[in-house]
């Protein structure tokens, strides 16, 4: 009888003892919620575990796991600053940085940072090593440098990408063929240049329109600049020079650089309804084959 | 046996509720120190869900409460997100020692969002203290305060009639007596005078209120669109349509100008206002940020 109070007693206390320790934290819960779809709970279960466990490899895994709910959540930014959290771990190894880097770069890529985006892969493609995700980073950097407009160099990435790749022989000569078609010179997306544009304008009055492809917006610059020029002619016909010499020229002002001015943003929205018709056609095209 | 058994289990009770209580207390400590790692790496989202849950579980210290509070005030404070700041500063009890701080720098928010009355609220709820350089710091807020608003007698009452002794404290003061006469110096001028001087020369209203380089854009504005409309008149008669729409154009200048100067008037003012709030802001922050920084 004395063994088994004694028995029960030490239970007792170790199972007390363990059940107090395993409400801290518990990954298998974080998990749970990840796995059931509750992703900002399970970010905070996960960090939670990253802030009460002392392995610093499991520490790693959590925040990488914390990122991959951010990621889920389609919160990508947050996913990368969580990421940042991790680059400069000393756990980093080569194939592991690729995998960060990776991930980092992917989730810039679809934060729409850019330009932070493809400093990582240009890292990625520094590291001694061949992983999936240095393999896959080209992919990457190539959709990257679509959205940077730089097609010469994006056609390059997505060949060493189709080069590199564990793909059957018949998968990468279609993918080939895909980028064989769409990266010629001409049939890149016909991109207008600002400062080309904003010189015709200047020079002769709604030819930066006419450039950008906007006829009918040219078409009306150009008579409300000549409907501007008549009233002040008639003026000075009329002998009104001091009207002439104000408002006539006022309002021949007014419609010459707003003709000029409103290039600033035909331009570029111009530019980027072509680019990013060219962009998805492209990567819904080879991801399509990609996947089938 | 039996005996034995109950006292077995009698025992065994006692131990469970210690150790539950212990259990809790340890976890409430985890959560609290889980609370601060969220605020302190900016994660205010997840931190304030955490400190949600903790303060609705039964029976957690109110130490831990005024800690959360204040660390969350705190962070987001530094984080310049004054309303979030505010909110868990004021509730911050007097059981904690950083009660005075969290209270001082909440009424720092109030007084930044030209919320004076809630601060002068907030200030005098301020517990006596028995370090008298924190009731002098009281008293002082307190009479820059009263300045901000323009309660003037309740300012001369507690600069003059409290016996300042803090060196720092004594300096501003000083810089706020300066901030109240120039406060009761900041005429008003007459809107009346600023546009009848307008309506005799455009532009010259605003050269009263002190706005030279308006004045020269008004009298130019106002004098092209009149010879303008004097030329269409000479030249084309007062039914053309072009006379009818310069000298309509002219009437309009020249009326907005008289009503813009005799409202200049009261900006004018309000500017000076501003400054000089401005000034008083800074001089009460002064020592709050010294004192507890």
């Amino acid at each position: 009888m004395r063994t088994s109070t004694t028995y029960w007693l030490v239970l007792k206390f170790l199972l007390i003892g363990f059940f107090s320790k395993a409400q801290l934290f518990s990954i298998q819960k974080a998990d749970s919620l990840f796995e059931q779809k509750i992703y900002t709970i399970a970010a905070t279960e996960y960090e939670r575990c990253y802030f009460f466990i002392n392995n610093d490899s499991i520490r790693f895994n959590m925040v990488l796991k914390r990122a991959n709910c951010f990621k889920a959540n389609g919160d990508y930014f947050e996913a990368y600053k969580n990421l940042y959290r991790l680059l400069d771990n000393n756990l980093l190894n080569d194939s592991l940085r690729s995998v960060i880097w990776y991930e980092c770069a992917f989730n810039l890529y679809l934060s729409k940072y850019y330009n932070d985006a493809e400093k990582f892969c240009l890292k990625i493609a520094g590291l001694p090593v061949s992983t999936k995700q240095s393999v896959n980073a080209n992919l990457l950097y190539g959709l990257i440098l679509n959205e940077k407009n730089d097609y010469l160099q994006a056609g390059y990435k997505f060949t060493d990408y189709i080069n590199q790749a564990d793909l059957t022989t018949s998968k990468k000569d279609s993918l080939r063929k895909i980028v064989a078609v769409n990266y010629k010179k001409e049939n890149y997306p016909k991109l207008k240049s600002l400062k080309k544009a904003r010189r015709l304008s200047k020079v002769i009055p709604g030819a930066g329109l006419f450039y950008a492809g906007k006829p009918s917006k040219a078409l009306t610059n150009i008579s409300l600049q000549l409907l501007a020029v008549g009233y002040t002619g008639l003026n000075v016909y009329v002998g009104n020079y001091i009207t002439a010499a104000t408002a006539g020229i006022h309002i021949i002002r007014l419609f010459y650089t707003g003709g000029v001015n409103q290039l600033n943003e035909i331009v570029p929205l111009q530019n980027y309804k072509r680019s990013r018709k060219f962009n998805d056609e492209f990567k819904n095209a080879f991801i399509k084959e990609l996947k089938q | 046996m039996k005996i034995r058994l109950l006292i077995f289990f009698f025992i065994s009770g006692i131990f469970d509720l210690n150790a539950q209580t212990a259990s809790d207390s340890t976890r409430y400590y985890n959560d609290f120190n889980f609370i601060i790692h969220l605020s302190k790496n900016k994660l205010f989202t997840e931190a304030e869900q955490e400190a949600e849950k903790l303060f609705a579980a039964n029976g957690v210290n109110e130490l831990y409460k005024d800690s959360v509070n204040y660390f969350l005030g705190i962070e987001y404070y530094n984080e310049k997100r004054y309303t979030e700041a505010r909110k868990h500063l004021v509730a911050v009890s007097d059981n904690v020692f950083f009660y005075y701080k969290a209270h001082y720098l909440a009424g720092n928010i109030d007084a930044e969002n030209n919320m004076t009355d809630s601060a002068i609220v907030n200030y005098n709820t301020i517990e006596e203290s028995t370090n008298a350089t924190l009731n002098e710091l009281k008293q002082f807020e307190l009479a820059g305060l009263y300045l901000m608003n323009r309660n003037y007698k309740m300012f001369d009452s507690l600069s003059q009639n409290y016996n300042f002794q803090n060196p720092l404290i004594k300096e501003e003061l000083e810089n706020l007596k300066k901030y109240n006469i120039v406060e009761k110096k900041i005429k008003r001028k007459s809107p009346f005078i600023a546009g009848t001087l307008s309506a005799i020369v455009p532009g010259l209203g605003k050269v009263y209120t002190g706005n030279n380089g308006q004045a020269l854009a008004s009298f130019l504005t106002c004098g092209l669109i009149g010879v303008v409309a004097a030329e269409n008149y000479v030249k084309m008669g007062i039914k053309h349509p072009q006379t009818i729409f310069f000298t309509g154009l002219f009437g309009l200048f020249y009326i907005g100008n008289i009503w813009g100067s005799a409202v200049s008037v009261q900006l004018v003012k309000i500017e000076k206002q501003l400054e000089n709030k401005h000034n008083i802001l800074v001089s009460i922050k002064i020592p709050i940020n010294r004192f507890f920084q």
